[in-house]
């Protein structure tokens, strides 16, 4: 096969694998370590499935700062933020043991950054600061669910959106 | 050798194209698509792909994962100054209400969500950690005349949040070198002195991060975080007048250059006269008797 074929075949291959990058983009990833996917473009809609962190999402539309997505197995379709998802790929880290539905060797090909392994090592260097870390552990588990989320505005006499 | 070389042109010239984002997939689609075809080993394309994903990695933002861990040890650090102010009623309420306009930002949902906790200090002072956890002084809590005057409160600290002032205040070079690491092959862990190495880069950010809260940000991050803060109060349907009424407590109370507020944030009149062309076409705030007598149970210690 002559230089010139090669190179003719090989630009072919290369637009092709081009258009599949494109298709490909049409997935995110979700970058936060749990999304809720809802029912309506709401931060009170209805939850219909969670999605942890890494996993890719089909994008099907657009809407404002939404996006409407179905899961990679097809299950569950629905509307997430777009700030909660990124083009770029999530990976975890190895002491984020924490992510379900990351498997092993997803965990193993482990984006670094600062994690886990190193807030350890700084607590080790910085021995004071440990009881203050148990503090923000405490305060972390304190989650408002959208349910009580709207309760509060209601009891409050707000309304959400009438401004 | 030849035909890798010319490849490795054509997957470069169309990265360049399509920029550094895709390379990484187009190079492993490439590269596929040669071995199919037998126009290249396997090894080769190995090589080929482990090069461009050097190439795509860029790292030159922290993830929301990496900004969550700076926060925490931020927030513990500020913790072992200023001390937690352990009063269940008031924090779970102070998250509550958080929690609840967080959702009306522009950045509703971080690695971790938005968290609030209390300073046992008579400051006047709150701080915005990367990632979402917010510290507020007890000396804050006691300018809050009512529920829409606390909310303005958090409202600005989430515009911190949102618009990733603390996390921007880390120098461009320690994120450089925290993405080093990133180079590390996949299903290699990181060995005990590139962990000692990046937790002394993860060092050298905290100070960055405290430096700039601690003397405070640029005059135009305090306005922007308002302008953010107005935003959030008119769609979660609170108002924006909670936040023009602390103001104008904080100028009656701050002495300005001394600590906390009055040390890091612009003269609140200049702040009211930047926000005021966002106030006139909002509704003016309603308060209900339920909403005021809830604030004062949850803050009755405080």
């Amino acid at each position: 096969m002559s230089r010139k074929k090669l190179l003719i075949g090989f630009s072919t291959l290369c637009v092709t694998a081009a258009m599949v990058c494109v298709a490909a983009q049409k997935e995110m990833n979700v970058q936060v370590k749990e999304v809720q996917i809802r029912s309506s473009a709401s931060p009170f809609g209805s939850v219909v499935g969670t999605v942890k962190a890494g996993n890719a999402l089909k994008i099907n539309l657009e809407q404002d700062d939404w996006c409407n997505v179905t899961t990679g197995d097809g299950a569950i379709t629905g509307w997430v933020r777009k700030s909660s998802l990124t083009t770029s790929k999530v990976q975890m880290s190895a002491g984020d043991n924490d992510v379900a539905g990351v498997s092993s060797t997803e965990m193993s090909q482990a984006t670094k950054g600062f994690t886990k392994e190193v807030e350890v090592e700084y607590e080790k260097r910085n021995g004071d600061l440990k009881q203050y870390f148990a503090e923000i552990d405490k305060v972390e588990k304190i989650k408002t669910s959208p349910e009580e989320m709207l309760k509060f505005l209601k009891d409050g006499g707000i309304k959400a959106g009438a401004q | 050798m030849k035909r890798v070389a010319y490849m490795g042109v054509i997957a470069f010239l169309l990265a360049v194209i399509v920029g550094c984002e895709t390379l990484d997939t187009l190079s492993k689609g490439v590269t596929t698509v040669g071995v199919a075809t037998g126009t290249i080993s396997s090894q080769q394309a190995n090589s080929i792909n482990n090069s461009a994903s050097a190439v795509g990695k860029t790292f030159d933002k922290l993830t929301p994962q990496n900004e969550y861990y700076v926060g925490r040890a931020v927030g513990a650090s500020l913790l072992s100054k200023y001390k937690l102010y352990d009063n269940k009623t008031a924090t779970i309420y102070l998250n509550t209400l958080g929690q609840t306009l967080a959702v009306f930002s522009t950045k509703p949902e971080t690695w971790g969500g938005y968290h609030f906790m209390i300073m046992d200090t008579d400051e006047i002072n709150a701080f915005a950690a990367p990632g979402g956890l917010i510290l507020v002084s007890r000396g804050l809590l006691r300018c809050c005349k009512n529920e829409n005057a606390l909310a303005g409160v958090l409202a600005h600290e989430i515009g911190h949040v949102q618009l990733e002032h603390a996390i921007n205040s880390i120098k461009k070079s320690r994120i450089a070198e925290a993405g080093k690491t990133l180079l590390v092959e996949a299903g290699k862990n990181l060995a005990g002195e590139q962990v000692a190495q990046l937790t002394t880069v993860f060092e050298g950010s905290l100070d960055d991060v405290k430096n700039a809260m601690l003397n405070g940000y640029a005059k135009s991050d305090e306005l922007n975080a308002d302008k953010a803060a107005v935003a959030i109060l008119i769609k979660s349907g609170y108002g924006p007048d909670g936040l023009k009424q602390m103001l104008l407590e904080m100028d009656r109370r701050l002495q300005p250059g001394k600590s906390g507020f009055g040390k890091t944030h612009p003269d609140p009149m200049v702040r009211i006269k930047e926000i005021q062309p966002l106030l006139n076409n909002a509704h003016p705030s309603i308060m209900s008797a339920e909403r005021q007598e809830r604030f004062e149970k949850a803050l009755a210690g405080v």
